[in-house]
Protein backbone atom coordinates (compact mmCIF):
# COMPACT_ATOMS: atom_id res chain seq x y z
CA UNK A 1 0.00 0.00 0.00
CA UNK A 2 0.97 3.69 -0.45
CA UNK A 3 3.02 5.05 2.33
CA UNK A 4 0.23 8.09 1.84
CA UNK A 5 -2.48 5.95 2.93
CA UNK A 6 -0.42 5.41 6.05
CA UNK A 7 -1.82 8.48 7.91
CA UNK A 8 -5.32 8.10 7.71
CA UNK A 9 -5.78 4.09 7.90
CA UNK A 10 -4.16 4.61 11.39
CA UNK A 11 -6.16 7.52 12.12
CA UNK A 12 -8.70 4.54 11.93
CA UNK A 13 -7.53 1.96 13.22
CA UNK A 14 -6.08 3.44 16.68
CA UNK A 15 -9.65 3.92 18.53
CA UNK A 16 -9.77 -0.13 18.38
CA UNK A 17 -6.43 -1.25 18.56
CA UNK A 18 -6.31 1.04 22.08
CA UNK A 19 -9.77 -0.79 23.20
CA UNK A 20 -7.43 -4.05 23.02
CA UNK A 21 -4.83 -2.76 24.53
CA UNK A 22 -6.88 -1.52 27.15
CA UNK A 23 -8.70 -4.48 27.57
CA UNK A 24 -5.58 -6.38 28.39
CA UNK A 25 -4.20 -3.75 30.74
CA UNK A 26 -6.87 -1.05 31.60
CA UNK A 27 -5.98 2.59 31.58
CA UNK A 28 -2.88 3.09 31.24
CA UNK A 29 0.52 3.73 29.42
CA UNK A 30 0.86 -0.01 28.47
CA UNK A 31 -2.41 0.08 26.56
CA UNK A 32 -0.76 2.90 24.46
CA UNK A 33 2.45 1.62 24.61
CA UNK A 34 0.95 -2.15 22.90
CA UNK A 35 -0.49 0.42 20.12
CA UNK A 36 2.95 2.20 19.42
CA UNK A 37 4.89 -1.18 18.89
CA UNK A 38 1.90 -1.97 16.69
CA UNK A 39 1.75 1.02 14.62
CA UNK A 40 5.54 1.11 14.58
CA UNK A 41 5.92 -2.62 12.99
CA UNK A 42 2.44 -1.66 11.01
CA UNK A 43 4.40 0.66 9.31
CA UNK A 44 7.79 -1.34 8.59
CA UNK A 45 5.55 -3.89 7.15
CA UNK A 46 3.09 -1.03 5.14
CA UNK A 47 4.83 -1.34 1.84
CA UNK A 48 4.36 -5.00 1.54
CA UNK A 49 0.51 -5.23 2.45
CA UNK A 50 -1.82 -5.56 -0.48
CA UNK A 51 -5.24 -4.31 0.89
CA UNK A 52 -6.65 -2.57 4.06
CA UNK A 53 -8.50 -5.48 5.12
CA UNK A 54 -4.89 -7.35 4.98
CA UNK A 55 -3.86 -3.88 7.20
CA UNK A 56 -6.70 -4.09 9.38
CA UNK A 57 -6.01 -8.24 10.88
CA UNK A 58 -2.14 -7.24 10.81
CA UNK A 59 -2.69 -4.32 12.64
CA UNK A 60 -5.21 -6.50 15.62
CA UNK A 61 -2.28 -9.50 15.63
CA UNK A 62 0.60 -7.05 16.32
CA UNK A 63 -0.93 -5.31 19.10
CA UNK A 64 -1.80 -8.94 20.91
CA UNK A 65 1.55 -9.96 20.14
CA UNK A 66 2.78 -5.99 21.50
CA UNK A 67 -0.07 -6.83 24.49
CA UNK A 68 1.67 -10.24 25.49
CA UNK A 69 5.28 -8.90 24.83
CA UNK A 70 4.78 -6.08 26.91
CA UNK A 71 3.41 -8.31 30.29
CA UNK A 72 6.46 -10.89 30.01
CA UNK A 73 8.47 -7.63 29.84
CA UNK A 74 6.96 -6.14 32.84
CA UNK A 75 6.68 -9.61 34.47
CA UNK A 76 10.49 -10.84 34.19
CA UNK A 77 11.31 -6.38 34.17
CA UNK A 78 14.28 -7.47 32.01
CA UNK A 79 15.18 -4.47 29.14
CA UNK A 80 15.07 -5.22 25.67
CA UNK A 81 18.53 -6.77 24.61
CA UNK A 82 20.47 -3.73 22.83
CA UNK A 83 21.41 -4.24 19.72
CA UNK A 84 24.85 -2.94 20.11
CA UNK A 85 26.10 -6.49 21.91
CA UNK A 86 25.45 -8.42 18.62
CA UNK A 87 26.82 -6.05 16.24
CA UNK A 88 29.94 -5.77 18.12
CA UNK A 89 30.62 -9.11 18.03
CA UNK A 90 29.61 -9.33 13.93
CA UNK A 91 32.15 -6.05 13.03
CA UNK A 92 35.06 -7.90 13.17
CA UNK A 93 36.85 -5.27 11.33
CA UNK A 94 36.95 -2.65 13.90
CA UNK A 95 39.17 -2.55 16.58
CA UNK A 96 38.24 -3.07 20.69
CA UNK A 97 38.33 -0.16 21.32
CA UNK A 98 36.11 1.23 18.98
CA UNK A 99 33.83 -1.07 19.28
CA UNK A 100 33.95 -0.56 22.85
CA UNK A 101 33.15 2.90 22.74
CA UNK A 102 30.23 2.33 20.42
CA UNK A 103 28.75 0.13 22.60
CA UNK A 104 28.68 2.58 25.59
CA UNK A 105 27.40 5.17 23.57
CA UNK A 106 24.66 2.98 22.55
CA UNK A 107 24.01 2.09 26.19
CA UNK A 108 24.12 5.86 26.95
CA UNK A 109 21.39 6.85 24.31
CA UNK A 110 18.79 3.95 25.44
CA UNK A 111 19.43 4.91 28.66
CA UNK A 112 18.31 8.75 27.99
CA UNK A 113 15.87 7.54 26.14
CA UNK A 114 14.47 5.11 29.22
CA UNK A 115 14.76 8.55 31.09
CA UNK A 116 11.97 10.16 28.94
CA UNK A 117 8.80 10.64 29.86
CA UNK A 118 6.06 7.61 28.40
CA UNK A 119 4.29 9.94 26.20
CA UNK A 120 7.92 11.49 25.11
CA UNK A 121 9.13 8.46 25.21
CA UNK A 122 6.50 6.99 22.64
CA UNK A 123 7.20 9.43 20.30
CA UNK A 124 10.60 9.50 20.28
CA UNK A 125 11.00 5.97 19.32
CA UNK A 126 8.49 6.12 16.68
CA UNK A 127 10.48 9.06 14.96
CA UNK A 128 14.13 7.22 15.82
CA UNK A 129 13.32 3.75 15.46
CA UNK A 130 10.42 3.34 13.05
CA UNK A 131 11.76 6.45 11.13
CA UNK A 132 8.02 7.72 11.11
CA UNK A 133 7.18 11.44 10.18
CA UNK A 134 5.16 13.72 12.41
CA UNK A 135 2.16 13.05 10.88
CA UNK A 136 2.15 9.85 10.58
CA UNK A 137 3.24 10.02 14.62
CA UNK A 138 0.36 11.93 14.95
CA UNK A 139 -2.07 9.91 13.49
CA UNK A 140 -0.85 6.85 15.19
CA UNK A 141 -1.28 8.56 18.65
CA UNK A 142 -4.17 10.83 17.88
CA UNK A 143 -2.07 13.91 19.03
CA UNK A 144 -1.95 16.71 17.20
CA UNK A 145 1.29 17.36 14.62
CA UNK A 146 3.02 20.66 16.25
CA UNK A 147 2.45 18.60 19.96
CA UNK A 148 4.34 15.67 17.99
CA UNK A 149 7.01 18.12 16.77
CA UNK A 150 7.30 19.76 20.24
CA UNK A 151 7.48 16.42 21.85
CA UNK A 152 10.00 15.02 19.38
CA UNK A 153 12.37 18.10 19.99
CA UNK A 154 12.24 18.11 23.76
CA UNK A 155 12.92 14.85 24.01
CA UNK A 156 15.89 14.85 21.35
CA UNK A 157 16.98 17.70 24.02
CA UNK A 158 16.97 15.33 26.83
CA UNK A 159 18.91 13.07 25.50
CA UNK A 160 21.71 15.41 24.23
CA UNK A 161 22.00 16.69 27.96
CA UNK A 162 21.90 13.29 28.84
CA UNK A 163 24.57 12.40 26.61
CA UNK A 164 26.28 15.45 27.42
CA UNK A 165 26.26 14.39 31.20
CA UNK A 166 27.57 11.52 30.16
CA UNK A 167 30.72 13.07 28.25
CA UNK A 168 29.48 11.44 24.91
CA UNK A 169 29.23 14.97 23.52
CA UNK B 1 34.28 10.05 13.97
CA UNK B 2 31.93 7.04 13.17
CA UNK B 3 30.01 7.07 16.27
CA UNK B 4 29.08 10.77 16.45
CA UNK B 5 28.20 10.61 13.32
CA UNK B 6 26.12 7.34 14.01
CA UNK B 7 24.72 9.42 16.76
CA UNK B 8 23.74 12.17 14.43
CA UNK B 9 21.90 10.77 12.06
CA UNK B 10 19.78 7.96 15.17
CA UNK B 11 19.38 11.63 16.55
CA UNK B 12 17.80 12.99 13.07
CA UNK B 13 15.37 9.56 12.84
CA UNK B 14 17.24 8.24 10.65
CA UNK B 15 19.42 5.14 11.74
CA UNK B 16 17.38 3.10 14.64
CA UNK B 17 18.85 1.97 17.71
CA UNK B 18 16.96 -1.26 17.95
CA UNK B 19 16.26 -2.32 14.41
CA UNK B 20 14.34 -5.41 15.84
CA UNK B 21 11.63 -3.38 17.46
CA UNK B 22 10.61 -2.51 14.39
CA UNK B 23 11.16 -6.19 13.05
CA UNK B 24 7.83 -7.54 12.37
CA UNK B 25 6.96 -10.93 13.99
CA UNK B 26 6.98 -14.47 12.56
CA UNK B 27 3.27 -16.33 11.87
CA UNK B 28 4.03 -18.60 14.39
CA UNK B 29 4.71 -16.23 17.14
CA UNK B 30 1.58 -13.92 16.05
CA UNK B 31 -0.70 -16.79 16.47
CA UNK B 32 0.53 -17.75 19.93
CA UNK B 33 0.34 -14.15 20.87
CA UNK B 34 -3.11 -14.09 19.81
CA UNK B 35 -4.08 -17.55 21.60
CA UNK B 36 -2.39 -16.38 24.95
CA UNK B 37 -4.14 -12.48 24.86
CA UNK B 38 -7.99 -14.64 23.93
CA UNK B 39 -7.16 -16.69 26.60
CA UNK B 40 -5.87 -14.48 29.57
CA UNK B 41 -9.00 -11.79 28.49
CA UNK B 42 -11.81 -14.72 28.43
CA UNK B 43 -10.27 -15.76 31.53
CA UNK B 44 -10.68 -12.25 32.94
CA UNK B 45 -13.67 -11.66 31.64
CA UNK B 46 -14.61 -15.38 33.34
CA UNK B 47 -13.47 -14.49 36.94
CA UNK B 48 -14.99 -10.86 36.75
CA UNK B 49 -18.52 -12.78 35.72
CA UNK B 50 -17.70 -14.75 38.45
CA UNK B 51 -16.82 -11.86 40.84
CA UNK B 52 -19.97 -10.65 40.07
CA UNK B 53 -22.17 -13.13 40.24
CA UNK B 54 -20.74 -14.55 43.55
CA UNK B 55 -21.49 -10.79 44.82
CA UNK B 56 -25.33 -10.97 43.67
CA UNK B 57 -25.97 -14.05 45.40
CA UNK B 58 -23.89 -12.55 48.48
CA UNK B 59 -27.03 -9.52 47.82
CA UNK B 60 -29.60 -12.45 47.53
CA UNK B 61 -28.51 -13.95 50.80
CA UNK B 62 -28.33 -11.03 53.07
CA UNK B 63 -31.87 -9.78 51.68
CA UNK B 64 -33.19 -13.42 52.85
CA UNK B 65 -31.68 -13.03 55.58
CA UNK B 66 -32.83 -9.10 56.22
CA UNK B 67 -36.19 -10.31 55.34
CA UNK B 68 -36.47 -12.87 57.61
CA UNK B 69 -35.12 -10.96 60.29
CA UNK B 70 -37.49 -8.25 59.78
CA UNK B 71 -40.83 -10.77 60.09
CA UNK B 72 -39.25 -12.36 63.22
CA UNK B 73 -38.58 -8.76 64.72
CA UNK B 74 -42.15 -8.05 63.84
CA UNK B 75 -44.10 -11.00 64.99
CA UNK B 76 -41.46 -10.99 68.10
CA UNK B 77 -42.64 -6.73 68.38
CA UNK B 78 -46.26 -7.40 67.48
CA UNK B 79 -47.42 -10.54 69.09
CA UNK B 80 -46.19 -10.85 72.50
CA UNK B 81 -47.46 -7.25 73.52
CA UNK B 82 -51.30 -8.23 72.02
CA UNK B 83 -50.99 -11.28 73.99
CA UNK B 84 -49.89 -9.61 77.28
CA UNK B 85 -52.66 -6.91 76.64
CA UNK B 86 -55.26 -9.45 76.41
CA UNK B 87 -53.79 -11.54 78.93
CA UNK B 88 -53.77 -8.50 81.75
CA UNK B 89 -57.45 -7.91 80.55
CA UNK B 90 -58.70 -11.50 81.14
CA UNK B 91 -56.94 -11.51 84.19
CA UNK B 92 -58.45 -8.50 85.83
CA UNK B 93 -61.39 -9.68 85.00
CA UNK B 94 -61.09 -12.94 86.20
CA UNK B 95 -59.53 -11.71 89.70
CA UNK B 96 -62.77 -9.38 89.58
CA UNK B 97 -64.89 -11.76 89.48
CA UNK B 98 -63.34 -14.40 92.40
CA UNK B 99 -63.33 -10.60 94.43
CA UNK B 100 -67.16 -10.72 93.69
CA UNK B 101 -67.67 -14.43 94.17
CA UNK B 102 -65.95 -14.30 97.44
CA UNK B 103 -69.27 -14.89 100.51
CA UNK B 104 -67.82 -12.55 103.64
CA UNK B 105 -68.93 -13.87 106.70
CA UNK B 106 -70.29 -10.82 107.72
CA UNK B 107 -72.86 -11.25 105.26
CA UNK B 108 -74.25 -14.54 106.67
CA UNK B 109 -78.06 -13.92 107.88
CA UNK B 110 -78.41 -12.87 111.81
CA UNK B 111 -81.44 -15.87 112.01
CA UNK B 112 -78.81 -18.84 110.92
CA UNK B 113 -75.89 -17.53 113.52
CA UNK B 114 -78.83 -17.68 115.66
CA UNK B 115 -79.87 -20.70 115.01
CA UNK B 116 -76.34 -22.44 114.92
CA UNK B 117 -74.70 -20.85 118.22
CA UNK B 118 -71.36 -22.09 117.48
CA UNK B 119 -68.73 -19.70 115.06
CA UNK B 120 -67.84 -23.39 114.09
CA UNK B 121 -71.36 -24.45 113.24
CA UNK B 122 -71.82 -22.01 110.95
CA UNK B 123 -68.44 -22.63 109.32
CA UNK B 124 -68.95 -25.63 108.84
CA UNK B 125 -72.56 -25.50 107.39
CA UNK B 126 -70.94 -23.02 105.06
CA UNK B 127 -68.15 -25.73 103.96
CA UNK B 128 -70.99 -28.20 103.54
CA UNK B 129 -73.03 -25.81 101.42
CA UNK B 130 -70.10 -24.88 99.20
CA UNK B 131 -68.42 -26.92 96.74
CA UNK B 132 -65.65 -28.96 97.34
CA UNK B 133 -63.72 -27.84 94.30
CA UNK B 134 -62.93 -23.86 93.90
CA UNK B 135 -66.03 -22.12 93.39
CA UNK B 136 -64.74 -20.50 90.12
CA UNK B 137 -63.14 -23.31 88.37
CA UNK B 138 -66.31 -25.19 89.34
CA UNK B 139 -68.31 -22.59 87.52
CA UNK B 140 -65.92 -22.35 84.64
CA UNK B 141 -65.67 -25.86 83.34
CA UNK B 142 -69.47 -27.44 84.83
CA UNK B 143 -72.22 -24.81 83.57
CA UNK B 144 -75.35 -25.67 86.24
CA UNK B 145 -78.82 -24.99 86.05
CA UNK B 146 -80.21 -22.10 87.91
CA UNK B 147 -81.07 -22.71 91.52
CA UNK B 148 -84.64 -22.71 92.59
CA UNK B 149 -84.74 -18.94 94.38
CA UNK B 150 -88.39 -19.09 95.56
CA UNK B 151 -89.06 -22.65 95.82
CA UNK B 152 -89.40 -22.44 99.49
CA UNK B 153 -90.85 -19.22 100.89
CA UNK B 154 -90.38 -20.00 104.58
CA UNK B 155 -87.71 -18.50 106.87
CA UNK B 156 -85.58 -21.22 107.45
CA UNK B 157 -85.12 -21.54 103.81
CA UNK B 158 -84.42 -17.55 102.98
CA UNK B 159 -80.86 -17.64 103.97
CA UNK B 160 -80.37 -20.60 101.44
CA UNK B 161 -82.33 -18.64 99.10
CA UNK B 162 -80.16 -15.67 99.26
CA UNK B 163 -77.18 -17.70 98.86
CA UNK B 164 -78.60 -19.43 95.80
CA UNK B 165 -79.19 -16.18 94.28
CA UNK B 166 -75.40 -15.06 94.55
CA UNK B 167 -74.40 -18.57 93.25
CA UNK B 168 -76.48 -18.05 90.16
CA UNK B 169 -75.19 -14.47 89.94
CA UNK B 170 -71.51 -15.92 90.08
CA UNK B 171 -72.59 -18.63 87.40
CA UNK B 172 -73.91 -15.64 85.19
CA UNK B 173 -70.67 -13.66 85.95
CA UNK B 174 -68.24 -16.72 85.04
CA UNK B 175 -70.37 -17.34 82.28
CA UNK B 176 -70.10 -14.04 80.55
CA UNK B 177 -66.21 -14.32 81.54
CA UNK B 178 -66.02 -17.63 79.38
CA UNK B 179 -67.64 -15.94 76.92
CA UNK B 180 -65.61 -12.76 76.62
CA UNK B 181 -62.29 -15.16 76.60
CA UNK B 182 -63.58 -17.35 73.56
CA UNK B 183 -64.06 -13.84 71.97
CA UNK B 184 -60.63 -12.97 72.92
CA UNK B 185 -59.19 -15.53 71.96
CA UNK B 186 -60.66 -15.77 68.54
CA UNK B 187 -59.25 -12.24 67.95
CA UNK B 188 -56.15 -13.65 69.03
CA UNK B 189 -56.11 -16.33 66.35
CA UNK B 190 -57.78 -14.22 63.69
CA UNK B 191 -54.47 -11.26 64.20
CA UNK B 192 -52.10 -13.85 64.45
CA UNK B 193 -53.53 -15.51 61.16
CA UNK B 194 -53.37 -12.31 59.45
CA UNK B 195 -49.53 -10.70 60.75
CA UNK B 196 -48.55 -14.31 59.51
CA UNK B 197 -50.06 -13.48 56.50
CA UNK B 198 -48.85 -10.15 55.72
CA UNK B 199 -45.72 -11.54 57.09
CA UNK B 200 -45.50 -13.88 54.35
CA UNK B 201 -46.37 -11.46 51.51
CA UNK B 202 -43.80 -9.20 52.42
CA UNK B 203 -41.13 -12.31 51.84
CA UNK B 204 -42.62 -12.93 48.93
CA UNK B 205 -42.21 -9.61 47.77
CA UNK B 206 -38.55 -8.91 48.85
CA UNK B 207 -37.81 -12.84 47.13
CA UNK B 208 -39.66 -11.33 43.56
CA UNK B 209 -37.81 -7.87 44.06
CA UNK B 210 -34.14 -9.81 44.40
CA UNK B 211 -35.00 -12.19 41.31
CA UNK B 212 -35.92 -9.40 38.89
CA UNK B 213 -32.15 -8.21 39.98
CA UNK B 214 -30.39 -7.77 36.53
CA UNK B 215 -27.54 -10.14 35.48
CA UNK B 216 -23.92 -8.55 35.32
CA UNK B 217 -21.81 -9.23 32.09
CA UNK B 218 -18.50 -7.67 30.43
CA UNK B 219 -18.47 -7.22 27.04
CA UNK B 220 -16.02 -8.85 25.30
CA UNK B 221 -13.83 -7.42 22.22
CA UNK B 222 -14.29 -9.80 19.45
CA UNK B 223 -11.20 -9.90 17.38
Amino acid sequence: MAPAEFTSVAQALRPRLLALGRNFFGDGDAAEDAVQEAMMRLWTAWQQLPTEADVERLAVRLTKHACIDIQRRQHTDVMLPLEATQKVEVVSSRTASEALHERELREAVARAVSLLRPSERRLWTMFAEAQMDTAQIAAATGILTRTVSATISTARHKIMNELKKGGFL
Amino acid sequence: MTNKFSLEQYLDGKHPLQPERTALPTDAELEAAEAEYDRIVSERTKAKTNQGNRARLDRQYWAWGLSIAAAVLIAFLLWPEGDSLEQTKVETQREAVIVQAEVPKAEVPQEETARHETKDEVDALRASSMPAKPLVDTLNHQPRAPLPVEAKPTDEAAGEVEENKELNHMAELCAAEREMEESVHRRQAAYEEKMARRSLKLLISIMTQEEELPVGGVKTEKS
